[in-house]
């Protein structure tokens, strides 16, 4: 099995789509980054004339409401937090690579045929699974380091612009958890990608529907915050509670619980915190443990795939 | 395993498509150290065949070893001597031929690895190994196919139309290569070919395979002495083949302009000439045919497809 995965390892180091993804990840992840702190300063600016930036004079209830989101930033930026941060801000377009690069690398071993060369060389089909997607993750894991290692890095420049507090390491843990859960839920990803692959013969289908399905998660995601009540009783409409009950089953909802480890809520914040403070709960599941159960079903599914053949 | 065993052996060995029979109880016996050569015509069922012995399709009755390990048990343990190009070499192209090799290494075993700089002499690829598979001609790939295969030092080597796409003196190389690989090292060689002036250059023994069944095997020289007549220059052709048909050991006569063409042992041409003689015939010119594995194959395979036909 070691050499099976070393075999994958080194097929994954020269294909040139696995650079490309993690350059362009890094890349999207410095913007953000960096929008981030340009958002910060121009909130910043704003509270400090009173004014929004095409000069209009801001209400009261506006300039704490830019206090609130200079707060939230600022709690993002600063270190070691910004590990975290980075961790998460990476999943948004991670999770999509994963899907990309786990279907791509698993279908060319059937467009080429060179599945068949594997397996006369005795190498089982389940072996060839779990081979390819331990491989994957563990390819998933050097992107999530990569970015780890740049958070760590720039961290301190990205706190000095953030904020004029001392540097402490107060909450270091917290911020490298996310790094690690962001590794741990990239496997039911690959999981489930290399099963679609290994159940269609090729990339294709695999790829339209993992990124179909996670692109969907994502549209839904935005909805989240709509997905609470209040303790006063208001009726959601049938649609919320129909989509509430699907996006409570797809791998990448669970994931962002997992990562999160409560409610993923990235989406307007404020208002969530709003409802909240209201006595508002989630209509969707929020627990972290029923999240990771689910992401142990999606994990274990490529087991079942020598079964189809 | 004993050195006298069969390294491949299969017994009734069946398989079924559905409605479509491609392998209707195929026996055969590859021994150690021999170049086995594996004829038929498109669709024979070769490819199933070795798909078969590589565990990659499971047989629908009957059974096959190879190097001593049931197909249907314990077989990849059995693969791990065995070097195997089944149908086209297939790598990624965006390696280089030397790490297409790695990982086909890595997959084998620990000691493969350290083999490659040797295949890559051996096979003649030395010097273009660190070049792109995916920029190497025709000839290259098949190359860098028996350099996978061999890669893992295999007690056994399945070779699917290995000279595909080389020139005809890379032809003439690979068979000297595969002689040598026998004799030299002792490899068990299973090559499947439609090219026959190929197979009887190359290997001991063959089986040939048509519509899913052995219709004939053995030494390749016994082979061709089944193609038995007997050619011969005379006046009145016609006449002369309807006297040598009464002769119940003769199998057929047929002319062709001043030519007659005998089926009959060689040795038996005196007896032959006894009998034109006694009816005042007498030949210019007499002498054997010497049968070429085509010929053979082509006979055999007309007769099986007649016999077929007639049922």
């Amino acid at each position: 099995m070691h050499r099976l995965v070393a075999a994958e390892w080194l097929r994954m180091g020269r294909h040139w789509l696995s650079w490309a993804l993690l350059v362009l990840l890094i890349a999207i992840l410095a913007l953000q980054v960096n929008g981030k702190l340009n958002q910060l300063a121009q909130l910043e600016r704003e509270v400090e004339a009173g004014l929004t930036r095409d000069d209009t004079p801001l209400t009261p209830a506006q300039i704490e409401g830019n206090r609130y989101e200079i707060a939230l930033l600022q709690r993002d930026l600063r270190y070691p937090a910004s590990i975290g941060t980075a961790a998460r801000l990476g999943t948004g377009f991670g999770w999509f690579f994963v899907i990309v690069f786990a279907a791509v690398a698993t279908g060319e071993d059937f467009s080429r045929r060179t599945l068949r060369a594997l397996l006369a060389r005795g190498v089982g089909r389940a072996q060839y699974v779990l081979a390819r997607t331990l491989a994957l993750w563990l390819a998933s894991g050097v992107a999530v380091a990569a970015i780890t290692l740049l958070a760590v890095l720039s961290g301190l420049y990205t706190h000095a612009q953030a904020t004029d507090d001392p540097v402490s390491l107060a909450g270091l843990g917290e911020a490298l958890l996310y790094p690690l859960r962001a590794w741990l839920a990239c496997l039911p990803f690959v999981a489930t990608v290399v099963l679609w692959v290994v159940l269609a013969r090729q990339a294709g289908p695999a790829l339209g529907v993992g990124l179909s399905v996670h692109f969907l998660e994502h549209v839904m995601s935005f909805m989240l915050p709509f997905f609470m009540i209040s303790q006063t009783g208001v009726e959601m409409p049938w649609f919320f509670r129909v989509e509430g009950k699907i996006l409570a089953v797809t791998p990448g909802y669970n994931a962002n619980v997992f990562l999160y480890w409560g409610p993923p809520v990235s989406i307007l914040p404020q208002l969530v915190d709003a409802l909240r403070a209201a006595g508002a709960t989630f209509t969707v599941p929020t627990e972290p443990w029923r999240a990771v159960a689910f992401l142990i079903g999606y994990g274990a599914s490529p087991w079942h795939a020598p079964c189809w053949g | 395993m004993n050195d006298a065993a069969p390294v491949i052996r299969t017994f009734d060995l069946t398989k079924r498509f559905g409605r479509l029979t491609a392998l209707d109880g195929v026996n055969l016996e590859v021994r150690r150290g021999e170049v086995f050569g594996f004829l038929g015509p498109n669709g024979a069922g070769k490819t199933t065949t070795i798909a078969i012995l590589l565990g990659l399709v499971h047989p629908s009755a009957g059974s096959a070893e190879v190097l001593g390990c049931d197909v249907r048990r314990g077989l990849s343990r059995a693969l791990r001597r065995v070097g195997a190009i089944v149908e086209t070499p297939a790598f990624y192209p965006y390696m280089s031929g030397e790490d297409n090799l790695r990982v086909f290494a890595r997959v084998t075993s620990d000691a493969a690895e350290k083999r490659i700089p040797a295949v890559l002499e051996q096979v003649g690829l030395k010097g273009r190994e660190r070049d792109k598979a995916g920029a190497y001609s025709l000839g290259m790939r098949q190359r860098l196919g028996l350099a996978a295969a061999l890669v893992g030092d295999p007690e056994l080597l399945i070779l699917d139309e290995p000279t595909n796409g080389l020139d005809p003196a890379g032809m003439q190389e690979m068979r000297a290569f595969i002689r040598r690989l026998a004799d030299e090292e002792g490899r068990t060689v299973f090559l499947s070919s439609h090219l026959l002036h190929e197979v009887e250059q190359v290997c001991d023994r063959v089986v040939i395979l048509n519509k899913g069944r052995v219709i004939a095997q053995g030494r390749v020289d016994e082979l061709l002495r089944q193609t038995r007549a007997v050619e011969m220059r005379i006046a009145e052709t016609a006449r002369a083949a309807g006297i040598l048909a009464t002769l119940d050991w003769v199998q057929g006569a047929s002319a062709e302009g001043e030519w007659l063409r005998v089926q009959a042992p060689p040795e038996r041409a005196p007896e032959l000439l006894a009998a034109l003689a006694a009816q005042g015939l007498f030949p210019f010119e007499v002498r054997p045919v010497v049968a070429s594995l085509e010929q053979v194959f082509l006979e055999l395979t007309d007769e099986a497809n007649a016999e077929a036909a007639g049922a």
